[in-house]
């Protein structure tokens, strides 16, 4: 080891591994400053294995400048400050640092780290105490203090992890359709996650018990009727989305999935009309049939009420299909929900406009296990009643599937990576159609439908009689055989399971 | 001096009367130029020299359980292959009659246009009504689109698939069920030259 002065800084010199790590050197300075409670924002949290940390802060000539004797009994490391000689020494697992107030240096084991980031001497001034005495910019705690102290450092934005933590990513993502906006959050790792909404509606807030939290963007560049931003927050060290709503806001639904690791936030507008439609009393069931499915069972369920806004669908006595389908939607969310605990998200919850793709976008974006369009059906003869259970079929045979696992899968391909697991579950509810309904033929067929072509889970459409048998037009109408076509649901989504990897 | 101012204002009468008649006449000519009967005539779908040919027509079925019958039908074997692609739809426009067996395009659907791609690709534009007179049911959609697109790709071998246009644009479903982004294919299974349920 050689050390040698010269002109104000000492070459740093010192052989071995550890060497590397104290690559970045700092220079010292005396100011007067005094540290505050970080007001700018963002500021800066350290996640320690004891928790998270929040120091105060200082900002001098657009740098960000820490208390460091704050920063060395966080990581609990023993020190001597001498305010006789202004010479602060610290010892840890990596050596012994050693600033003196006068040199300017800064030393390691004895020798000199070359300056080019600066340190500050206040002279004690900062902070009403030692702590303020020493300022360091935030890069001195991975560049120094994290080798001395044997601890590894992380950096993510203005997040500092010092230590082996579980770091989690976190993705968000928000998008409006048929007057609902959708907030959807994935977290690597499964969560608890707790609405808050502000007294005067103008915030939702969505607290997340997990931390730290690497979001992939910090905030959401997104603005709508309802929202005016997502952004994610965690200046306490506490992870959180804070939701800035709109007036428009009337109730706000929490929906988890993928064992917790999907949260999708339904932003609704006030009550649509056919909400008295729904008032009606939802179907009976045995006590006995009440309990939550084992987590190898569908957890979140997508469901598409059929057609909506200039798209009726098919129509008979006044009776539109668009309305039968919310409104057995909603009686079959609220049913499955309460029998088997699935998460239930609606397409549409109102009478409005979207297209087959955004439907099977939302049940993509949910995460979805299981995808199920409701429809009622036309035949030309009225006699005919019954009902069908409609996986995809390509309309063209076209190039091969892409291998399971391909990054890339063409939009309109999706159904192929889950077509085996859709005919499946497609027999098995045709099976508990026909045994709950047996007056009713059910059959499977395949057809090239729109909503189902992109959907990236299993996904199936059913339709439900025949809107111009006056017959199937009575009974759907009615809430009796409302609960017996629910029920059957209900009993093929209990006996389904999510499905493992397929080979196309 | 008398009878010439008479005169005179006899021929200016005479005139008057003649001009308003005259113009009368051309806004009467003007208006019934822009009645159909009177617009240009497309030109023949085929030459009375063209022979006669056989082709298998697909009609949707009354039947949800069988979405299409097949009927065989004559068209003239123009040269042009969209002439022939419009002989076939027009046969399928007008139905296949027995109401008990058959069921019907939806009412006034009308061809606006047919052009078939070098790559086999027939883009067929039909008129709004296809969509809007569509009585909906994903089964007598898929019926509708698969009688189109059999019925050109079985008996034109230019045509392999068929994209359905709507009003002159692209739409995602005929009715909000079958996907017509993509060119389709036949099916022959969902007609009576197959079985009845794919799977």
């Amino acid at each position: 080891m050689v050390r040698r002065r010269g002109s104000g800084s000492i070459r740093f010199a010192r052989a071995g591994a550890l060497a590397a790590a104290f690559a970045a050197s700092f220079a010292i300075g005396n100011i007067a400053v005094a540290l505050r409670p970080q007001a700018a924002t963002p500021p800066l949290v350290v996640y320690l294995e004891d928790g998270p940390w929040v120091p105060m802060s200082a900002e001098i000539d657009g740098i960000r400048y820490l208390g460091l004797i704050d920063l060395i009994r966080q990581f609990g490391l023993p020190y001597t400050d001498a305010t006789a000689t202004g010479v602060l020494t610290v010892r840890g697992p990596g050596g012994i640092l050693t600033l003196e107030r006068e040199g300017p240096t800064v030393t390691l084991d004895g020798n000199a780290i070359e300056a080019n980031l600066p340190i500050l001497y206040t002279g004690g001034d900062a902070g009403g105490d030692a702590v303020g005495r020493w300022l360091v910019p935030v890069e001195f705690i991975p560049a120094t203090l994290g080798p001395l102290a044997g601890v590894p450092i992380t950096m993510f934005a203005r997040r500092i992890i010092a230590g082996n933590i579980e770091t989690t990513p976190l993705e968000m993502a928000a998008g409006r359709a048929d007057g609902v906006t959708r907030v959807t959050i994935r977290l690597e790792r499964s969560s608890t996650v707790r609405v808050e909404r502000d007294p005067d509606g103008g915030r939702v807030t969505l607290n997340i018990d997990r931390a730290p939290l690497v979001p992939q963007l910090e905030e959401l560049d997104y603005r709508d009727d309802e929202v005016r931003s997502v952004a994610f927050d965690d200046s306490d060290g506490r992870s959180r989305i804070v939701i800035e709503t709109t007036p428009q806001v009337a109730s706000v639904r929490l929906v988890p999935g993928n064992e917790n690791r999907t949260f999708v936030v339904e932003l609704v507008p006030a009550a649509a009309p056919l909400e008295a439609v729904l008032a009606a009393p939802a179907p009976a069931f045995p006590a006995d049939v009440i309990e939550r499915v084992t987590l190898d069972a569908i957890r979140v369920l997508v469901l598409d009420p059929g057609h909506g806004g200039l798209d009726s669908g098919t129509r008979a006595q006044g009776v539109l299909e668009k309305e039968l389908t919310l409104v057995l939607a909603r009686r079959l969310r609220a049913t499955i929900e309460e029998r088997l605990g699935t998460s239930v998200i609606l397409t549409r919850q109102v009478d409005g406009p979207l297209a087959a793709e955004d439907r099977a976008a939302i049940a993509n974006q949910s995460r979805a296990d299981l995808m199920l369009s409701l429809h009622v059906g036309y035949s030309h003869d009225p006699t005919e009643s019954g009902g069908t259970v409609f996986v995809m079929q390509s309309p063209a045979r076209g190039p091969s599937p892409p291998p399971p696992g391909a990054g890339f899968i063409p939009w309109y391909d999706a159904y192929r990576s889950s077509g085996v697991a859709s005919r499946l579950f497609a027999e098995t509810l045709r099976d508990a159609l026909a045994q709950g309904i047996p007056e009713w033929p059910f059959a499977v067929r395949q057809a090239p439908l729109a909503v189902l072509a992109s959907a990236t889970m299993p996904s199936v459409m059913v339709e439900l009689g025949n809107a111009n048998n006056p017959d199937d037009l009575t009974r759907l109408s009615g809430p009796a055989f409302q609960n017996r076509v629910i029920d059957a649901i209900v009993e093929a989504i209990r006996g389904a399971r999510p499905p493992g990897p397929e080979g196309g | 001096m008398r009878i010439a101012l008479g005169g005179m204002a006899l021929a200016a009468v005479v005139s008057l009367l003649y001009f308003v008649d005259v113009a009368q006449r051309l806004r009467t000519a003007g208006s019934q130029d822009e009645q159909p009967g009177f617009a240009e005539a497309d030109p023949p779908l085929y030459e009375p020299t063209d022979p006669p040919r056989r082709v298998r027509m697909f009609f949707p079925a009354r039947s949800n359980d069988l979405l299409l019958r097949t009927r065989d039908m004559t068209i003239f074997d123009s040269p042009s292959p969209e002439s022939r692609a419009r002989q076939i739809l027009e046969h399928l426009l007008e139905g296949a009659g027995d109401p008990l067996l058959f069921g019907r395009l939806p009412d006034g659907t009308r061809i606006n246009h047919i052009f078939i791609s070098a790559d086999g690709i027939a883009y067929v534009d039909f008129n709004s009504a296809l969509a809007e007179n569509h009585p909906g049911g994903a089964l007598p959609e898929q019926a509708t689109v698969y009688a189109i697109v059999n019925s050109l790709a079985y008996n034109l071998p230019e045509i392999e698939r068929v994209k359905i246009l709507v009003g002159g644009i692209e739409k995602e479903t005929l009715a909000g069920h079958t996907l017509l982004i993509l060119p389709i294919e036949p099916d022959l299974a969902v007609s009576d030259m197959g079985p009845g349920e794919a799977i």
